[in-house]
């Protein structure tokens, strides 16, 4: 098909006037609370992660190969053998180090869940999110799994986010050190609340703290159990840094997650088993709001 | 100018493997060696590319679909790089007659220009959505080694893409070569 010159120019300007809309529209309703897949998306998603998976996984096998073999490299050629030898002997027992260690993290990560009332569903972070401005991991669990939109993630440390988007096989979760994430929080030595989000540098911000609160450095902050989605009393972080003004109402608050999100492998999932009857009860409450509101 | 559809889909379903390629190493790799905060946006390249190199009535679509599949790595979406995409295209529909690729360093310098356009535009789309200078300030510190690097890397897969379009080297935009 050959367009005349003011066809194709037409044509383009009636093309980027129709996407523009259509993106400017999509902007407008994205929702950064959490997303619904569609199938084009549960299906790339679910035929890119192992990918993924496998390219994280063979870049950690590199990584371990360079870290305990070719750095040591310079051994004396007369224990070459031997040290072959030892070699071997080392690589067992690292696999089975790496193994007792993932089944050490494992023990402790279920020990942790424990406490709460929720379905655990233990799953490995596979990848992160290809723009640095979101702070969002995958974890190779899915609806396939049990796990639901929303549920809350955890690790041994303490929290990690919650379920954003999901695909049959796998899960985006997006975590605490993410703007879009808030967290109603608290702190553990004087039950003082605030909103915990993400903030720079791996740290997270908690914001609206009355300013006559004596809060110190190193206090915890745990979830407080408000909103929807975190359960009561999971370790968030300690605090690292506060700015106290002379005028204003809120003072500065920084805080450091306990999670070590860059050595996060293994995460627990908490999959709150009555929450579809919840999303319900919190729907039908929308639609009496929006109702009202169309009423008046 | 490009116009029949066979001559867009295959490059473009090549340009998609390419990105998956990309976003594969940059979501799986980088943060495994502790680039927790820093990775490069390769689809900004590949929308820069098509923007810069491709004269067709079909660009915008076209960004949207590389938008589309970037979002399955990131949950940013589709829509924010696809409205600065388009800007661009529009900017650079302007100045068609000033650009040219004559070698590695103005392949460089206009990719990096670009990408201060992308930055600029990007950042009055997100003020108007959270109305806070701070994640902006924030953002700029981050994106400005990504873009050198991703400037830097410019030559390199610009003479790839070049290959998969079809595109002669030093060809003036817009160029039936």
């Amino acid at each position: 098909m050959r367009l005349s010159d003011s066809e194709e120019r037409r044509t383009k300007i009636v093309i980027n006037s129709i996407i523009l809309v259509i993106a400017l529209y999509g902007m407008s309703r994205r929702d950064y609370v959490f997303q619904k897949t569609s199938i084009a998306e549960r299906v790339i998603i679910d035929l890119m992660a192992p990918v993924q998976n496998a390219v994280t996984s063979f870049q950690r096998g590199i990584s371990s190969y360079v870290d305990h073999y070719v750095t040591n490299i310079n051994a004396s050629t007369e224990n070459v053998s031997l040290k072959a030898k030892i070699a071997e002997l080392q690589n067992e027992i690292f696999s089975n180090q790496e193994a007792i260690k993932e089944s050490d993290r494992l023990r402790e990560l279920i020990k942790y869940g424990d406490q709460l009332e929720r379905k655990k569903v233990v799953a490995r972070v596979v990848s992160w999110d290809s723009a640095d401005d979101y702070k969002v991991v995958r974890i190779n669990r899915g609806l396939k799994d049990g796990v639901k939109l929303q549920s809350v993630v955890t690790s041994a440390e303490g929290l990690v986010g919650y379920v954003y988007r999901l695909t049959d096989h796998f899960a985006d979760v997006i975590t605490i050190l993410d703007a879009n994430n808030r967290v109603d929080g608290v702190v553990e030595r004087l039950r003082s609340h605030g909103i915990v989000e993400g903030y720079n540098r791996g740290r997270c911000i908690m914001k609206y703290v009355n300013r006559t609160e004596p809060i110190i450095l190193n206090d915890l902050v745990l979830t407080a159990g408000l909103g929807n989605v975190y359960p009561k009393g999971l370790k968030i972080g300690y605090i690292s840094r506060i700015e106290r003004e002379s005028y204003g109402i809120t003072q500065h608050v920084e805080i450091t997650p306990l999670v070590n999100f860059s050595k996060l492998e293994e995460v627990l999932v908490l999959v709150y088993e009555q929450e579809e009857h919840k999303q319900l009860e919190w729907k039908a409450l929308e639609e009496q709001l929006n109702n009202n509101e169309v009423k008046r | 100018m490009k116009t029949n559809l066979k001559d867009i889909v295959v490059p473009l379903i090549k340009t998609l493997i390419l990105l998956f390629a990309l976003e594969i190493v940059t979501t799986a790799i980088f943060p495994m060696i502790g680039l927790l905060n820093f990775r490069i946006p390769f689809n900004i390249l590949l929308v820069l590319y098509l923007g810069l190199r491709l004269e067709t009535p079909y660009l915008a679509i076209l960004i949207m679909i590389v938008q589309y599949f970037h979002s399955f790595f990131s949950i940013e979406g589709w829509e924010m790089g696809t409205v600065t995409g388009i800007v661009i295209c529009v900017v650079v529909s302007y100045v068609r007659e000033m650009i040219h690729f004559s070698s590695w360093g103005m392949t460089i310098l206009i990719t990096q220009v670009f990408q201060l356009l992308w930055f600029f535009v990007q950042s009055i789309l997100i003020y108007i959505q959270l109305g806070n200078l701070n994640y902006i300030f924030d953002k700029g510190w981050r994106f400005l080694p990504q873009s050198v690097i991703i400037a830097l890397l410019s030559p390199l897969f610009f003479f790839i893409l070049n290959k998969i379009w079809n595109i002669h080297d030093r060809g003036m935009l817009g160029d039936n070569i």
